[in-house]
């Protein structure tokens, strides 16, 4: 069978999955449960009233007074619910629709626990990701098929996405005694099997997550008072076009409050997915090296502060912005075709319309275009240079609301609100600004200070350190040793020989490392790194396979010494990984705690705010619902290894 | 005799399991654990102890717990039947659960209550706030006024350390 026509067929395989899943998971797990009251007769005892229970699917009885009890309806079948109406024991119902047999509408769904009492929900949760993710690999596919016709019908060698180009692999052969030639897919698949557990579960975090009262309300009545043309003037202190028409168009374009917010939620998860994925696939390991490279690398980019502090559901500009930062870097390194600039410029525009983080990408593409990227042509460089430069020019024109500084600022072992901060630093606020650069560069590359302040170093001060610090630390400070030390004989090489993939990646990551610098001059938060930690972790691939290469050469206790030094890299990388995900979870409890604990206050707040007041409201049921996902509670010895998030 | 192409494999073999062993691990881990979540999403690993009353999940600071028992249609405005060794002297004394709230020092758990519907009345207000004070919470006092609406006045009657028995009594 030919390549294409085997990826072609395994689209398909993944479409029909994508749209088979969802149904098949329902019909196979059963309908949601429903919260319902049943007022017993008085005349029954214990001993009936439990078997009717049973018989008619009642769980989780709760007595709310002396006859009534609330229960989980598992069974919402008109059969069911006709025979509960007329069981004699049976006084009277609340959230049921006598005359037509069937649940009330108003009534408050639970869990599908007919036929899997335990993980019905999960089930088909598992299912949704599941056909979301087939969904993007079929695009995927379908994108390398038609690159790879494209690529026959031009009569050429077909090229590699990415990195890894056949011209680097000749200019760079593989380490000695590995395959040159390898099997991708085995080692790709190999990856990606070995990130499954940590990216699905991820995924279904941030799917069961609540939406946060503060920021998601008060942007979902942005956009519902407000006309789009409101988001396109540049005066605002948080200029995000993009991100507000998209908001703008589900939330104002579609009735249903539950669609709105789930596709508000695949805003911030579809990146996340493609991110991973197309990181694997831009890497494509050959050998089972390139795989463990790849791996750490994987762990690197998931585990990083910038990816973390950028998994906030609704507030997704950034994760956007990553994975668009990923695909121009993709587009960029292969053969250049007509599309290639308007794709790039357009993609570019969105990140950059989502969060001026994007305007990252405009260093990157220049430097590809420099160091001779086979897909970045002189006319896109400038293009995007003038872009930014007007983008730029447009902002400072508008710069004169601005506060001196825009949210709190961190300063050595401590934070100063902004209000503070700009009453001291009014005169001169350029020490302050450079301050916060240093503090994100310093939190990319050695991980402390975050948000300005210098905590491990605090706690080390104080007597406390842990060991999830010196992990932070050591991976991180570790990291960035190895990928100076590839990068330095990169660009040496690079002096003898033209511009390869590898030196013009490591300029290129110090191109965004800058530009994510000079991006945060007035505040500093992790997040803000983020754009830049996409070429750190595909940095790392290349300096972890390089440090290997030159160990398999060597002697043997270099390589058992080096060997263990990368294997305990690898690891302290790991616990990020695992923090990552208690991330997300702890960052839903808090969400959660949010609706049981805010609402009050926000009525008395934003009582002169109708429609905040009515999105808050109509929001509640998924604030509290009990499914959303809760922190671990994992033993102590395990928070003081990955960190108390 | 190996050769030197087959001690390289032998080596780079080697270098890729050491590198890719913790991600292996970490992935059967959360595969495992991710697992037994599903299975068993009420084990202690994955949520907080099951608490028998509103009073308990107020007396844990439990939010969701007391949000869904009302949600399940205890009134938030009921009595209901608390004891402590100090603040009762062990006895069993019927309060508000927003007073109980106040007596354990829960500032989430008063906001919890006020989000569902608890209301209280101007005496009920003064003797949550004099509780409040006596009890060192002046946050929770201040919480109290803005959001019964009545703001304390004239002093307090002496609360001794039984406090919420002191403040019960006069329910």
């Amino acid at each position: 069978m030919q390549p294409s026509a085997w990826l072609r067929g395994i689209a398909v395989a993944l479409i029909l999955l994508a749209a088979v899943l969802p149904a098949a998971a329902r019909a196979l797990a059963g309908p949601e449960g429903a919260t319902i009251h049943v007022r017993w007769q008085a005349s029954v005892s214990e001993a009936n009233r439990r078997d009717i229970e049973t018989r008619r699917y009642l769980f989780d009885g709760r007595r709310i007074d002396q006859d009534t009890w609330q229960y989980d309806l598992a069974e919402p079948s008109r059969e069911n619910i006709h025979e509960l109406l007329i069981d004699p024991a049976v006084e009277d119902t609340h959230g049921l629709d006598r005359p037509n047999e069937s649940l009330d509408p108003a009534t408050g769904r639970t869990s599908r626990r007919q036929r899997f009492p335990d993980y019905g929900d999960q089930l088909v949760m598992g299912a949704d990701l599941l056909a979301i993710t087939s969904g993007a690999l079929a695009l995927l596919l379908t994108f390398v098929g038609a690159k790879r016709r494209r690529a026959n019908s031009a009569s050429r060698t077909p090229t590699q996405l990415g990195p890894l180009s056949a011209s680097d692999r000749d200019v760079e052969p593989v380490a000695p005694g590995l395959d040159p030639e390898g099997r991708p897919r085995l080692w790709t698949a190999a990856v990606l099997l070995t990130f499954a557990p940590f990216l699905l579960a991820l995924c279904l975090t941030l799917w069961r997550s609540p939406f946060p009262i503060t920021e998601a309300v008060a942007l979902f009545e942005d956009v519902e008072n407000r006309p789009i043309s409101h988001f396109f003037s540049p005066t605002t202190a948080y200029f995000r076009p993009l991100f507000h028409v998209m908001l703008s168009v589900l939330w104002n374009g579609i009735d249903n409050l539950d669609t709105t917010l789930a596709l508000i939620k695949l805003v911030t998860i579809i990146p996340i997915l493609l991110l991973v994925l197309l990181f694997t696939y831009c890497l494509r390991p050959r050998t089972a090296l390139d795989a463990a490279a790849a791996i750490l690398a994987l762990s690197v980019l998931v585990g990083s502060p910038g990816f973390r502090d950028n998994l906030e559901i609704v507030l997704s500009y950034t994760i956007v912005g990553m994975a668009i930062a990923l695909i121009v870097w993709i587009l960029v390194n292969q053969e250049r075709s007509r599309w290639h600039a308007p794709l790039i410029v357009v993609l570019t525009l969105v990140a950059v319309g989502f969060k001026e983080q994007g305007l990252v990408i405009v260093p990157v593409v220049i430097v590809a275009w420099w160091t001779g990227a086979p897909g970045a042509s002189r006319g896109t460089a400038a293009l995007l240079a003038v872009i930014a430069a007007v983008y730029v020019g447009l902002r400072l024109s508008g710069g004169a609301s601005w506060e001196l500084f825009q949210q709190d600022v961190g300063l050595g072992f401590g934070e100063i609100d902004k209000a503070t901060a700009s009453a001291r630093f009014a005169a001169f606020p350029y020490w302050m600004y450079a301050y916060n650069s240093a503090s994100t560069l310093g939190n990319m590359l050695v991980a402390e200070p975050t948000r300005g302040t210098f905590r491990i170093v605090r706690a080390v001060v104080n007597g406390e350190p842990e060991l999830w610090q010196a992990l932070h630390v050591i991976s991180s400070a570790g990291t960035t040793g190895l990928i100076t030390w590839w990068g330095v004989r990169s660009l040496k090489s690079q002096a003898r020989d033209p511009w390869t993939l590898q030196s013009r990646l490591f300029v290129a990551l110090i191109a965004a490392l800058l530009a994510c610098t000079a991006l945060s001059f007035n505040y500093s938060r992790d997040r803000l790194g983020g754009m830049a930690v996409v070429f750190y972790a595909l940095a790392t691939f290349f300096a972890v396979r390089e440090a290997a290469s030159r160990l398999i050469a060597g002697t043997r206790v270099r390589l058992v010494m080096a060997g263990l030094g990368l294997a305990i890299l690898a690891a302290a990388w790991q616990t990020r990984t695992v923090a990552t995900l208690e991330y997300a979870r702890v960052h839903s409890w808090g969400n959660q705690v949010e609706w049981f604990v805010r609402l009050p206050t926000r009525r008395l707040d934003f009582a002169h705010r109708p429609v905040y007041l009515t999105i808050m409201e109509s929001m509640i049921e998924q604030g509290t619902d009990p499914s959303a996902p809760h922190p671990t509670r994992y033993p102590d010895w395990v928070l003081r290894t990955t960190g108390r998030p | 005799m190996t050769t030197r192409s087959g001690m390289s494999s032998h080596r780079a073999t080697l270098l890729a399991m050491l590198i890719a062993a913790p991600a292996v691990i970490n992935a059967l881990t959360i595969g495992a654990l991710e697992g037994w979540r599903s299975y068993q999403p009420d084990s202690p690993l994955f949520t907080a102890p099951h608490v028998r009353s509103l009073a308990d999940a107020i007396a844990r600071d439990d939010v969701q717990q007391a949000y869904e028992f009302i949600k399940g249609g205890q009134d938030p405005n009921g009595l209901i039947e608390v004891a402590d060794p100090v603040l009762t002297s062990g006895r069993r004394v019927s309060v508000s659960p927003m007073l109980w709230a106040v007596a354990m020092r829960s500032d989430r758990s008063v906001l919890t209550l006020f989000g569902v519907g608890a209301r209280i009345d101007a005496d009920a207000a003064r003797r949550a706030i004099c509780l409040a004070e006596r009890l060192g919470q002046s946050d929770i006092a201040r919480l109290l006024e803005r959001h019964s609406g009545h703001v304390s006045s004239g002093p307090c009657q002496d609360i001794g350390d039984a406090a919420l028995l002191d403040t019960a009594g006069r329910e």
